[in-house]
């Protein structure tokens, strides 16, 4: 049997290339997709998350490993087929509109993505419409938002009264992060959810997904 | 004790009558730029605007520094990466950025005359000059690391601070130089202190050994090269870099609440001045004046000798908010050498100026009109007060008794000459001067109306600012004074081209030409003038003024004559328009 915790373990120290080598060697052992993902990819990010909520990992370290688990993502995605693999759920995320800060939002992304969700990325400055249709197109779980601003924080608000003009607010859930955001303004704005960093949000998703 | 006299001594440790407040950010509101006239994104681009809007902290806040820039680009933008304007409501960020890790990152030349650089100086030079220092005026840097993350990327920057740190290197070395310069013209301009905001190096971002061994060396040289007192502020949790924040050479240092903060002042007694810090987002921006109120009196309770907001004031701040951390440090019991100044909290703009009456209240400065006749005294003192409402108000009840010109000639010009004097004894500030100019002209368009056009108008006199300049209290003082002596005046404005300029004077054949410049940098303009009326074959008298020009200037074009201060811009214009020409004006006027 081939030995995926090397993988996982290429993945938590952030060895791209060695990540790409092994998860190529597995294929080529008979390991398939799924497994390497299941077993290799999303066990490797969630220590990374772990050691994150520790202090263990700064953000270096996890943009380091989630730049990994993308290499090798991006060689076994590819081979899945059909059905095979049932994410957990499907999330819209975004940065608001007026605002170009990613780096937060990537790393919610990169995180989610390591366990298992898929994502559909809409990038920065994305007007409430935008995410709107992402949602509508992609018959998304969950639409996430991500502002640094206080001057962009109300774009949030915005598009949760976008979701609801569209007859998609009970139709998905959603998350809201970024430095200025705070759990009462999630509550104030109708918001289901709030997380302070990347780690705590892939469990806030599933929180959220499970009730 | 003078609000910047407070700050400067504050900062190094000194004594104050009570503890000071800034924000060593940036500090623009909604309600300022509404309150002042001075928005973004003009006021990123256009020194004026700036210097205004940075002044409503001094003003209209009541704290006792302002600071320049409010954004964060300028120094990126100078070397080269694209700046998205951020419009009214937010800031410019970096859109692009185009330069890889371990890429030689070359400092132009010329690089304090890129960018926005050259507004940022400009601006200060303004402050200087209209503050009349009774704020400290703080320059902002942005700090190598943080400059670094627009000129590769915040995520490039991350990753290869922790795999390559060396590769970044190039990218913090153009950064620093940059900045070094940058501070030392600021300082050159009249900045007395200056703050580098590093928030890229942030434990939220960076682990503390990066901070230490990457960041720490550049920041110390940065600081070593500057000096003014400098402040060091860095968002997030810094617990953890206490030491080597304390260890930057910093003077003080602008912390966030994530922080713990007493154990920073703690740790940086008799080392370096640690600024308590109120948190933004949750009190400043959405809390109530109260709870605000809480927060500073808490943070006064542990011993900080400097309240300021943890990091950049959010622009949907209400006023109330921020004054609310001023009136928690006026009533703060702190070692003092002088009883505590101030009074409780000031609700219009005009009560606002009433906190700086302490020398009416010993007696020292009378801002009375002292006009015997109190239908005459209410109209000048009406003006002195700079309220316009009710100058209109008392010109229309003196009207009862008197006429227009004598209304103009016996209360409204002795008024402004009042207020010029005030200016005089550095008493009256920018702002008083600017409600004081408006507040008469308010009473002067009365009076016109009540003339009607029947008053003989005694010549003619083009009136401008110089191209690129948008200051027009100077301007617009004189032109009520030039009114209110019975000339007809053909205002065309700020920023007016020389060409445009050229034209007026062709059109409307005046005996007089005017130019204001407060810059030395618009006043350029008026030696084109005068070129290009020559040209045209045009000998005018062309009488300049404003703070960047002198009379030594005014002799070095041809019809150029120096206006110096206002209240002689009507006896310039009647020589003008009795025919004198512009060499028997300079007889007469100049020294």
């Amino acid at each position: 049997m081939f030995d995926l915790s090397e993988l996982s373990q290429a993945v938590i120290n952030g060895q791209k290339a060695k990540a790409e080598e092994l998860t190529r060697k597995a294929l080529e052992e008979g390991v398939s997709p799924v497994t390497i993902i299941n077993e290799a990819l999303v066990p490797g990010m969630a220590v990374v998350g772990e050691k994150f909520k520790n202090n263990e990992f700064y953000i270096p370290e996890v943009l380091v490993a989630a730049r990994a688990m993308n290499a090798a993502m991006a060689i076994v995605k590819p081979l899945i087929v059909g059905d095979q693999l049932k994410p957990l759920g499907k999330v819209v995320i975004g940065t608001v509109r007026g605002d170009l800060h990613d780096i937060g939002k990537n790393l919610v992304m990169m995180m989610l993505e390591g366990a298992g969700f898929e994502i559909v990325d809409l990038g920065v400055d994305v007007a409430p419409e935008k995410f709107v249709e992402a949602a509508k197109a992609n018959s998304a779980d969950v639409v996430a938002m991500s502002a640094l601003l206080t001057t962009t924080m109300p774009a949030m608000k915005d598009t949760i009264a976008a979701l609801e003009e569209n007859g998609l607010r009970d139709k998905v859930k959603v998350i809201i992060g970024g430095a200025p955001v705070t759990q009462s303004y999630a509550d104030s704005i109708g918001a289901d959810g709030y997380a302070p960093d990347a780690a705590s949000a892939v469990d806030k998703v599933k929180e959220l997904l499970a009730a | 004790m003078n609000p910047r006299k407070r700050f400067l001594s504050a900062i190094m440790g000194g004594r104050v009558d009570r503890p000071s407040v800034v924000c060593v950010n940036q500090t623009a509101t909604y309600e300022q730029m509404n309150q002042l006239g001075a928005w973004w994104p003009e006021a990123h681009y256009k020194a004026a605007s700036m210097a205004r809007l940075a002044a409503g902290a001094l003003n209209i806040l009541g704290f006792d520094a302002v600071r320049v820039p409010f954004c964060q680009t300028v120094e990126a933008e100078a070397l080269g990466v694209p700046i998205r304007d951020g419009g009214r409501e937010s800031l410019p960020a970096s859109s692009a950025h185009p330069f890889t890790p371990g890429e030689h990152i070359p400092v132009p030349n010329d690089i304090l005359q890129r960018g926005r650089i050259p507004v940022v100086l400009d601006a200060i030079r303004i402050l200087k000059t209209g503050l009349r220092n009774e704020a400290a005026i703080i320059g902002g840097v942005v700090g190598p690391f943080s400059v670094a993350g627009h000129l590769l990327g915040t995520d490039q920057l991350l990753m290869q601070s922790f795999l390559e740190p060396d590769s970044v290197k190039p990218a913090m070395e153009a950064a620093l130089e940059t900045a070094a310069v940058f501070a030392a013209a600021m300082v050159e301009a009249g900045a007395e202190v200056i703050c580098i905001e590093e928030m890229a190096a942030s434990t939220d971002l960076i682990r503390p050994s990066t901070f230490t061994d990457l960041v720490l060396p550049f920041l110390q040289n940065l600081i070593e090269r500057i000096q003014v007192p400098t402040v060091l502020h860095i968002c997030g949790n810094t617990d953890p870099i206490i030491d080597a924040l304390i260890e930057s050479g910093a003077d003080a240092l602008s912390i966030d609440c994530k922080a713990n903060v007493s154990a920073a002042l703690e740790k940086a007694r008799g080392r370096t001045t640690v600024i308590g810090p109120i948190d933004t987002t949750q009190t400043l921006l959405y809390g109530t004046p109260e709870q605000v109120a809480a927060s500073a009196e808490k943070l006064l309770s542990e011993g900080f000798s400097i309240i300021a907001p943890a990091c950049a004031v959010p622009p949907g701040t209400p006023t109330a908010n921020l004054r609310a951390m001023v009136d928690a440090a006026s009533k703060a019991k702190s070692a003092t050498t002088k009883p505590p100044t101030g009074p409780g909290k000031p609700s219009t703009t005009v009560e606002v100026f009433a906190r700086y009456d302490i020398r009416v209240q010993k007696g020292e400065v009378s801002t009375s009109s002292g006009l015997e006749d109190p239908l005459l005294a209410r109209v000048a003192d009406s003006v002195i007060k700079g309220d316009a409402r009710q100058t209109e108000e008392a010109v229309q009840q003196a009207l009862r008794k008197y006429s227009p010109l004598d209304i103009i000639n016996l209360a409204l010009v002795p008024a402004i000459d009042k207020v010029g004097q005030l200016w005089d004894q550095e008493y009256y500030f920018l702002p008083q001067v600017i409600l004081a100019a408006d507040a008469m002209q308010a009473g002067v368009r009365i009076c016109e109306q009540e003339m009607g056009e029947s008053a003989q108008k005694r010549g003619k006199v083009v009136m401008h600012v110089a191209e690129g300049d948008v200051h027009s209290i100077g301007k617009n003082i004189v032109k009520a004074l030039l009114v209110a002596n019975g000339f007809e005046v053909i205002d065309l404005g700020i920023d007016v081209p020389v060409e445009k300029v050229v034209e007026a004077v062709k059109e409307h054949k005046p005996h007089l030409l005017t130019g204001s410049a407060l810059m030395t940098t618009t006043m350029s303009a008026f030696p084109k003038i005068a070129r290009r009326l020559e040209e045209e074959g045009i000998e005018i008298p062309f009488a300049c003024g404003g703070g960047a020009v002198t009379q030594q200037f005014c002799e070095t074009f041809n019809m150029g004559i120096y206006g110096g201060k206002a209240n002689r811009a009507p006896a310039i214009a009647k020589a003008a328009a009795e025919g004198k020409n512009w060499r028997e004006l300079r007889e007469m006027f100049h020294r």
